[in-house]
């Protein structure tokens, strides 16, 4: 394991890979940070560019942009009030208040300071749960790997916000397209209506630009105005005292980020869960918390992003070890990682176990640089909200067509693209999930592949395994469990709020 | 008892429409290739079904709207003004996918870029410096160093000029 270790971490060191890690850090800081623009349509428009890296090189870019997003949220939320993604809304509750007391510099740089803290805390929990997992994973056979990828598309589909049976149904059209191609077993063209192209099935990269970059670009140009019109204010003072109140806080941190890391474990749950969830921990648990949080309480800033953050390493436990993604965002990463060659499942504790653990870094020196970065960098991030939408949608716009031409060089990708993009408008207009749409095409040929294995060797009587069973239990209490906390995180919002 | 037919059904119908189709057209193939698809799509077409029923029947559960987490259709998008901005980047969109068949990349995409900064009318530096820069980038990045073969265009190929 040690020599898996360092293989891991002498991957990432590469200069290519940390080049590639350094881009993905600053894309995420500068355009990731934007409201509206999340680290989905980031991911989405990097994609092609996987296919011509390696193994190290793919994990540091797409990685790194997922891993440091949740730190670089926090700038608009504190200084615009506007959250930059969903883990950052909590962040607006004394982040917003302390910006306006003059005390932005101070309020960002324990936001950082605590965002990194919080990333290491997970990276090192995750650290910690792979010999844990391992054997349990060798454990495992072709019909729990199949119960298990049912499980992902499932839960991703229901806990995709207030509407589970569209997320559910949205999985499984996911699924369907997955079909669509030649059938691996039979040799035969399976719902391709004798068009060539579809011969080779839908690519990845096209759907995924389409369902996600389209309907933000869109989105941006319905708005027709900038982020924020708010002048960005004085933000050099206060660096040192936020990073001084980030240490003096450190339990606060510790217990926030072990939140973090048990929502980041249970499937679906995202950062938006996370931040209320530490926020309402600090304010029932800090003293006199109750009187001063939503007033500019350093305190509710340093447990919100320390829970943020610490959750991507919580997150990566199911998605690595069983193939399930932790969240809508992670499952994008599944299909980067499937490009290049890595099956996230069994093999990623087994003969891959060096990536693993160059994700592991990944997570704790991202965390490091983003924040040192953020805290050099404040006011010129800041600047970035200012874009206006008439230049970032002919740029945003002509990169998701090469993006997509460049994954198999097909006009046809384009029209493909831009066919998912309209779905994917439509479907967000609707009240449709998109993200189990994605995860069913990208998991659809692996629940086949384990389906028809299952069926060979045990029939139908593969359901009836105790494995099998058990899966499907956790399936049930895991649909059910996270309504509760729904509510729960609601009350106390609203507890918060009132 | 009175239906209630509202324009987000449509996209429900659709959802509905293609798996029954895909079962239907299963049906001849053989078990292994029509085992997956009929679990699939027969799963999906009892959801899709519960789906309609929730949103034709009048309810006041069906009516409160249900959404995605991922992100919300906000209010400025569905009023008459962002209608009109909807349509017209639709027409952007689909304008540059006729463009780039006609015109090929590299005159389409610094075209298409020039086209819309004149249509919200920038300063003129960034009119001219972003369709260059974005048309730099895209004959000696993507063209020479990652050697993209991009289509000429129909055009383009027509009179001579590829």
């Amino acid at each position: 394991m040690l020599d898996a270790a360092i293989e891991g971490l002498l991957g990432i060191l590469q200069w290519k890979a940390f080049l590639l890690m350094m881009v993905g850090i600053v894309i995420s800081s500068t355009l990731v940070a934007m409201p509206g623009i999340g680290s989905k349509t980031a991911i989405a428009l990097l994609l092609p560019f996987a296919f011509a890296l390696n193994q190290f090189e793919a994990i540091c870019l797409i990685m790194s942009i997922w891993a440091v997003s949740n730190t670089a949220n926090s700038i608009t939320s504190i200084l615009f009030s506007v959250p930059g993604g969903g883990g950052s809304q909590a962040t607006i509750m004394d982040g917003y208040p302390m910006a306006q007391k003059g005390e932005a510099a101070r309020a960002l740089a324990a936001a950082f300071t605590s965002s990194a803290i919080g990333g290491i805390i997970g990276a090192l929990v995750l650290f910690a749960a792979i010999p844990i997992l391992r054997p349990l994973v060798l454990l495992l056979g072709p019909p729990e790997f199949f119960m298990l990828v049912m499980v992902g598309v499932a839960m991703v589909g229901a806990l995709s916000g207030k509407a589970p049976v569209k997320g559910i149904i949205a999985g499984a059209f996911g699924l369907l397209i997955s079909m669509v191609g030649v059938h691996l077993i039979t040799g035969m063209h399976r719902f391709t209506f004798d068009q060539l192209f579809l011969v080779d099935g839908f690519k990845l990269i096209p759907v995924t630009i389409g369902l996600f970059a389209i309907p933000e670009l869109l989105y941006m140009g319905i708005k027709g105005s900038g982020i924020s019109d708010l002048p960005l204010g004085d933000l050099g003072k206060g660096r040192r005292q936020g990073i001084k109140d980030a240490f003096t806080h450190r339990w606060l941190i510790l217990r926030s980020s072990f939140i973090g890391v048990w929502i980041g474990i249970i499937p679906g749950l995202g950062s938006a869960v996370a931040d209320w969830f530490a926020y309402g921990s600090a304010k029932q648990t800090c003293p006199g918390a109750r009187e001063t949080f939503g007033k500019g309480d350093v305190r509710g800033v340093i447990a919100v992003d320390a829970a943020t953050n610490a959750k991507e390493g919580g997150s990566l436990i199911p998605t690595l070890a069983f193939g399930i993604p932790g969240s809508s965002t992670l499952a994008l990463i599944f299909g980067a990682l499937i490009i290049v060659g890595i099956t996230p499942g069994r093999d990623m504790l087994t003969k891959d176990l060096h990536l693993t653990f160059s994700m592991i870094w990944l997570l704790i020196i991202g965390s490091v640089i983003t924040t040192i970065l953020c805290l050099a960098f404040t006011r010129q991030l800041a600047m970035a909200t200012k874009l206006r939408p008439s230049l970032m949608i002919p740029c945003i716009l002509a990169m998701a067509v090469i993006g997509s031409f460049a994954a198999s060089s097909r006009f046809e990708d384009v029209l493909m693209m831009l066919a998912f993009g309209t779905v994917g408008y439509f479907m967000r207009a609707a009240g449709w999930p998109r993200p189990p749409l994605l995860l069913g095409l990208v998991l659809g040929p692996i629940a086949e592949r384990y389906m028809w294995t299952s069926v060979q060797l045990y029939g139908a009587d593969f359901l009836w395994r105790p494995g099998v069973i058990v899966i499907f239990m956790i399936l049930v209490a895991c649909l059910v469990y996270p309504m509760f906390q729904d509510q729960a995180t609601k009350l106390r919002a609203q507890e918060t709020e009132a | 008892m009175r239906l209630r037919f509202q324009p987000r059904t449509l996209l429900t119908l659709l959802f509905f429409v293609v798996f029954a189709y895909a079962v239907y057209e299963a049906w001849d193939m053989p078990i292994q290739a029509k085992l997956y698809p009929w679990t699939v799509g027969i799963i999906a077409l009892v959801l899709l079904s519960y789906q309609l029923v929730r949103e034709i029947l009048p309810s006041d559960k069906a009516n409160s709207r249900e959404t995605g987490v991922d992100m919300d259709f906000t209010e400025e998008e569905a009023s008459k003004e962002g209608r009109r901005r909807a349509l017209e980047l639709f027409g952007w969109l689909y304008g540059f996918a006729l463009l780039l068949w006609l015109l090929g990349f590299y005159i389409s995409v610094p075209l298409m870029v020039l086209g819309y900064m004149l249509r919200h009318k920038e300063s003129l530096v960034m009119t001219l410096s972003l369709p260059v820069g974005l048309g730099l980038t895209t004959w000696i990045i993507f063209g020479h160093f990652l050697n993209l073969p991009f289509p000429p265009g129909v055009l383009v190929e027509m009179a001579g000029l590829a």
